[in-house]
């Protein structure tokens, strides 16, 4: 190791200095960086959003607007569509990767110890995919002509079918479908989801159901619990704060959704989430300030979201804080 | 000792990875580099790019980008104002904004003479900005070894159609009898552009928006009816001109308008079994007092000078090449694209080899073409979102396009 | 009970095969030939490495690929380095802001597009529009807040005992970090290390818009391009996708291995992560 001195916490080696220099460097310039490529370019936003600034007029003269853009952009329907895509796709994706993560994870328990990982790890495998690849892959898997999925179920004898349309899935009511958005590209997307995300949350509960000792649930059905009861109060607390912390990082992920979304549908705006919307009107339209708007408000109402699911969260003590 | 030893060569490797990143490649002091959107154009554009560099002995680099987001991606670099390509194909609709946007290199200073031969003239505001390399309109393809009377209106065209897809008719030896391309957001909007004007509608009065005319609703109607009749692919609205090729040269097409003319070439250039047997003709249109009316669309792929190029004369030396009499010669005779010139267009030396350009320049005499305005890409998109909202029955096309017309916020 | 066991292995067996399926028919198809996998003709004669040829042969291709491992290789080390330091110095200085934490999960939540226009736009202004730096910092930038939070589970665990007594013993502050902290938790830092450098490798969004051409794009970017090309030739789209899928399974085998020889070591110390 070097030390020359014995004990003294005053007595340093020569390059002490240089040291504790490259300590304090590697402290601030994280943030510094930080600082520079988010909160800057944040207010650079802000204050363009109060103006009326469109590619051509960029560099020229800014004519003020106003609260004008965020009207604009309150009361535009495709920025409603998109906040509601995105919300519809975060509660219906939430909702069944937990279930199918539950089942997958009682099935495995139900096998022997040793063979559970290699069971495991291919289920894995989704979740690591560079998103752009899964949403090349999976264009090819559902489309109509020649697409893997419509040739399987060929081999069934069931009819193709038009995947990545708008077309609602059952015969219903049309406008009821189109609201929830129950159509054929909406259970696409779903379905990529549900493909790379449910193994994660079957992981969790894996992890955490196999923590849990035989005799406990053992003596629980001695003293004539049903299955039923077993879970609530047995399985399901324990999965509690993992499966918390693991919903707020599905969440956040959800909302970064993009490249699925442009690979099967492009801009099209019965699709579109926000991501879609913030490039269509930021790159495609290049209305730089309606962009801005747009941004703006997104940020307001997710922290709205976050503040109001944290006052919940906390008013029922089911918050754990790692401090 | 190791261990620093270790610590330290892996910091210089590091370094030395951060460094090869940072260089990036060097020009060449004239070189001329593009940017081109992939496609008829980027094939000839590499042909005549070749061909100049030998004539020339000048270096020139072609960048071929996907279709996809081409405009969003040109128009992102262009404006940025980085000085690292030279050319840039812009489609002739763009122009407006970016000229306003003071990213194009004007080009009066460096045209010696006026050159009349060309059918588009590239200018916004009294100044030229663009030179055309390409011109385009909407045709119609059909297979004339299975279509004897060829449809003239758009009426015949579906009932034609009806016979020839393999859900309507199963004894049909096409699978899809007609396709209308509805791919967001060039195809779908060009294509309905074309229609309302064939269907005798306006797209704009007096330099305002106007999408609900007449026109527009009964084109409208005729895709709802199209699209429903089983005679095209249910994933009509992945269908660009690339499905609608690639579908011809499967033999799995029997029709395909409004269409681009360079559909017609391109065709040629493939191994299809089916190349020889698809024909080309005037679109159909509307039948009125008698006679059939017909019009088309027309637009134009220009090649501009970035403001913040290091090489504009020599930009303007390989432009001028290209759409001067002689590379434009080159362009028709060795490529698929078509030149924008009339005297190109009528050469029956030319007409010889590229068969369909009779009907392009026939076409091009009762064509239109969009309004040149600073937001046209804004249009599109409030177009093709009413164009969907109609096609998945969310809206009527009264309502949808009123309601594009109102949201549209043209200065 | 036996029954139940072998039953239950051999139904996840078949959905484990299922769930992979679509990434074992893209690695076949990267072998196939273009008509063959449109007509889904898997018989053996159609076995070729046309499409991979036609990669390497191509300009783009080595560029997209030199850069994206540039970029995550230099990445990863610059968000690994800073968010474990970082970390730690949250983690053993009790004044730490908490405000500056809010920020951290702040910075998780909002959709990088937000990002998208005014990093544009500044990059624009600084001339960093086509440069392997810009990515370099956007990688860092989009990971920095993923290493911070998991390395910050991984030091509560280790006693601030061991870095006091090196410090006694007169190392500086940086040696006294790496011998004891940073060697104990290796395999979390290791396993950190791989996620963000995955995250990175992925990243399609940022560097499709703060990018000009192959100077600096990323492979994914490559695949976004060659989608919309004249023919959609899934064969060389496949091939694409199972480079850039290359690095995934080598992280699933080492995770497999790691479990195997260290089973018990890394879950005390990774601290569940």
């Amino acid at each position: 190791m070097g030390s020359s001195c014995s004990g003294l916490s005053g007595e340093q080696p020569m390059n002490a200095k240089t040291d504790e220099i490259i300590y304090r460097v590697l402290i601030v310039a994280p943030l510094i960086i930080l600082l520079g490529v988010s909160v800057f370019p944040f207010l650079f936003v802000l204050s363009i959003s109060f103006f009326n600034v469109r590619s051509y007029n960029l560099t020229a003269h800014w004519e003020f607007a106003g609260l004008q853009n965020y009207l604009a952009v309150i009361s535009d329907r495709e920025n409603i569509t998109a906040i509601m895509n995105t919300a519809l796709y975060i509660l219906y994706a939430l909702g069944i990767e937990i279930f199918i993560g539950l089942c997958i994870a009682i099935l495995l328990l139900y096998v022997n110890e040793k063979y559970r990982l290699p069971l495991v790890l291919p289920f894995l495998i989704p979740m690591l995919l560079s998103p752009m690849v899964v949403a090349m892959l999976w264009k090819q898997v559902l489309s109509y002509d020649g697409g893997l999925l419509n040739k399987m179920l060929s081999i069934f004898g069931l009819g193709p079918v038009v995947w990545l349309s708008p077309e609602p899935i059952l015969n219903g009511n049309l406008w009821i479908q189109q609201s929830l958005n129950l159509t054929h590209g909406f259970v696409s997307l779903l379905l990529v989801e549900l493909w790379q995300w449910s193994p994660l949350f079957a992981a969790v509960f894996l992890v955490t159901f196999s923590l849990l000792r035989r005799e406990v649930v053992h003596s629980a059905i001695m003293d004539g619990a049903t299955s039923f009861y077993i879970f609530r109060d047995i399985y399901f607390p324990i999965a509690k704060p993992l499966l918390y912390g693991l919903i707020l990082l599905r969440i956040m992920d959800m909302l970064k959704v993009y490249e699925t979304l442009w690979v099967f549908f492009g801009n099209s705006s019965v699709f579109a989430n926000i991501n879609i919307r913030l490039v269509t009107t930021g790159i495609e339209i290049r209305n730089y300030s309606y962009c801005a708007a747009f941004s703006v408000v997104v940020f307001l109402l997710i922290f709205a979201v976050l503040f109001i699911g944290r006052q919940l969260l906390e008013r029922a003590g089911k918050l754990y804080y790692a401090d | 000792m190791e261990k620093i030893l270790l610590r330290r060569s892996l910091l210089v490797l590091i370094a030395v990875l951060f460094i090869l990143g940072g260089i990036s490649c060097s020009k060449a002091p004239d070189q001329v580099t593009l940017y081109v959107r992939a496609g008829a154009e980027s094939d000839a554009l590499k042909q005549i790019a070749d061909h100049y560099m030998k004539k020339f002995n000048k270096k020139v680099v072609v960048n071929v980008v996907g279709r996809d987001g081409y405009t969003a991606s040109m128009s992102t670099k262009l404006l940025s104002g980085s000085p690292e390509i030279d050319i840039y194909m812009v489609p002739s609709t763009m122009i407006p904004e970016l000229a306003s946007a003071k990213v194009l290199e004007p080009l009066d200073t460096y045209i010696s003479t006026k050159d009349s031969d060309l059918l588009v003239q590239n200018t916004y505001k009294g100044t030229t900005y663009a030179m055309p390399i390409d011109i385009s309109v909407l045709l119609f393809f059909y297979r004339s070894d299975l279509i004897k009377k060829v449809p003239e209106t758009w009426d015949e065209y579906l009932e034609t159609a009806k016979q020839f897809s393999q859900k309507l008719n199963p004894k049909s030896p096409t699978k899809y009898g007609a396709a209308i391309g509805a791919l967001a957001p060039e195809d779908l909007s060009k294509a309905f552009f074309c229609m309302t004007w064939s269907f005798g509608g306006e797209i704009e009065k007096d330099g305002k928006p106007l999408f609900n005319s007449q026109g527009s609703i009964d084109a409208a109607n005729y895709y709802l009816k199209f699209f429903g009749s089983g005679v095209t692919t249910p994933e009509y609205l992945s269908w660009g001109v690339i499905q609608i090729f690639e579908a011809l040269s499967k033999g799995e097409l029997a029709m395909a308008a409004p269409q681009w003319n360079a559909v017609y070439p391109y065709l040629k250039t493939t191994d299809s079994p089916f190349k020889d047997k698809i024909a080309v003709a005037l679109i159909p249109g509307i039948k009125k007092d008698g006679k059939i009316e017909r019009k088309s669309f027309k637009h134009s792929w220009t090649l501009v000078i970035n403001k913040a190029s290091k090489a504009k004369k020599d930009a303007y030396r390989f432009i001028d090449y290209v759409v001067g009499k002689e590379g434009a010669r080159f362009y028709a005779t060795n490529s698929v694209g078509t030149p924008a010139r009339k005297s190109i267009l009528t050469d029956p030396e030319i007409i010889q080899k590229r068969l369909e350009f009779k009907y392009v320049y026939e076409t091009l005499q009762f064509a239109n073409s969009e309004p040149e305005i600073v937001n046209y890409d804004e249009m599109i998109n409030i177009v093709n979102t009413a164009l969907t909202r109609i096609l998945t029955k969310e809206k009527s096309p009264e309502e949808a396009l009123t309601e594009a017309t109102k949201r549209e916020t043209r200065k | 009970m036996r029954i139940k066991n072998a039953a239950a292995f051999l139904l996840l067996a078949l959905i484990a095969f299922v769930w992979v399926m679509p990434i074992l028919w893209m690695i076949m198809a990267s072998f196939m030939p273009y008509q063959h996998i449109i007509a889904f003709d898997l018989s053996g004669g159609s076995f070729t490495i046309g499409n991979y040829k036609i990669l390497f042969f191509t300009d783009v291709f080595p560029k997209h690929l030199r850069n994206s491992l540039v970029i995550t290789i230099c990445g990863t080390f610059l968000a690994t380095v800073l968010g474990s330091f970082s970390a730690l110095y949250s983690v053993r200085n009790r004044r730490f802001s908490r405000y500056f934490l809010y920020w951290i999960v702040t910075s998780r939540i909002i959709p990088p597009t937000a990002f998208l226009l005014p990093s544009y736009l500044m990059f624009q202004r600084l001339g960093m529009l086509n440069s392997i730096i810009t990515l370099i910092l956007i990688g860092f930038v989009l990971n920095y807040s993923l290493v911070f939070w998991l390395m910050r589970s991984v030091f509560a665990q280790l006693p601030r005992e061991m870095e006091y007594s090196a410090l006694m013993d007169g190392a500086s502050r940086l040696r006294a970090f790496f011998d004891t902290t940073i060697r104990y938790s290796a395999p979390g830092l290791l396993f950190v290390a791989m996620f963000a450098g995955l995250f990175i490798w992925n990243e399609f969004l940022l560097s499709a818009v703060l990018t000009i051409d192959s100077t600096a794009q990323p492979l994914p970017i490559l695949l976004g391009q060659t989608l919309s090309l004249i023919k959609t030739d899934w064969g060389v789209l496949f091939a694409i996708g199972a480079i850039q899928v290359l690095p995934v399974m080598l992280f699933i085998g080492l995770i497999f291995l790691m479990f195997k020889w260290k089973k018990s070591n890394i879950i005390r110390i990774s601290g569940g992560v």
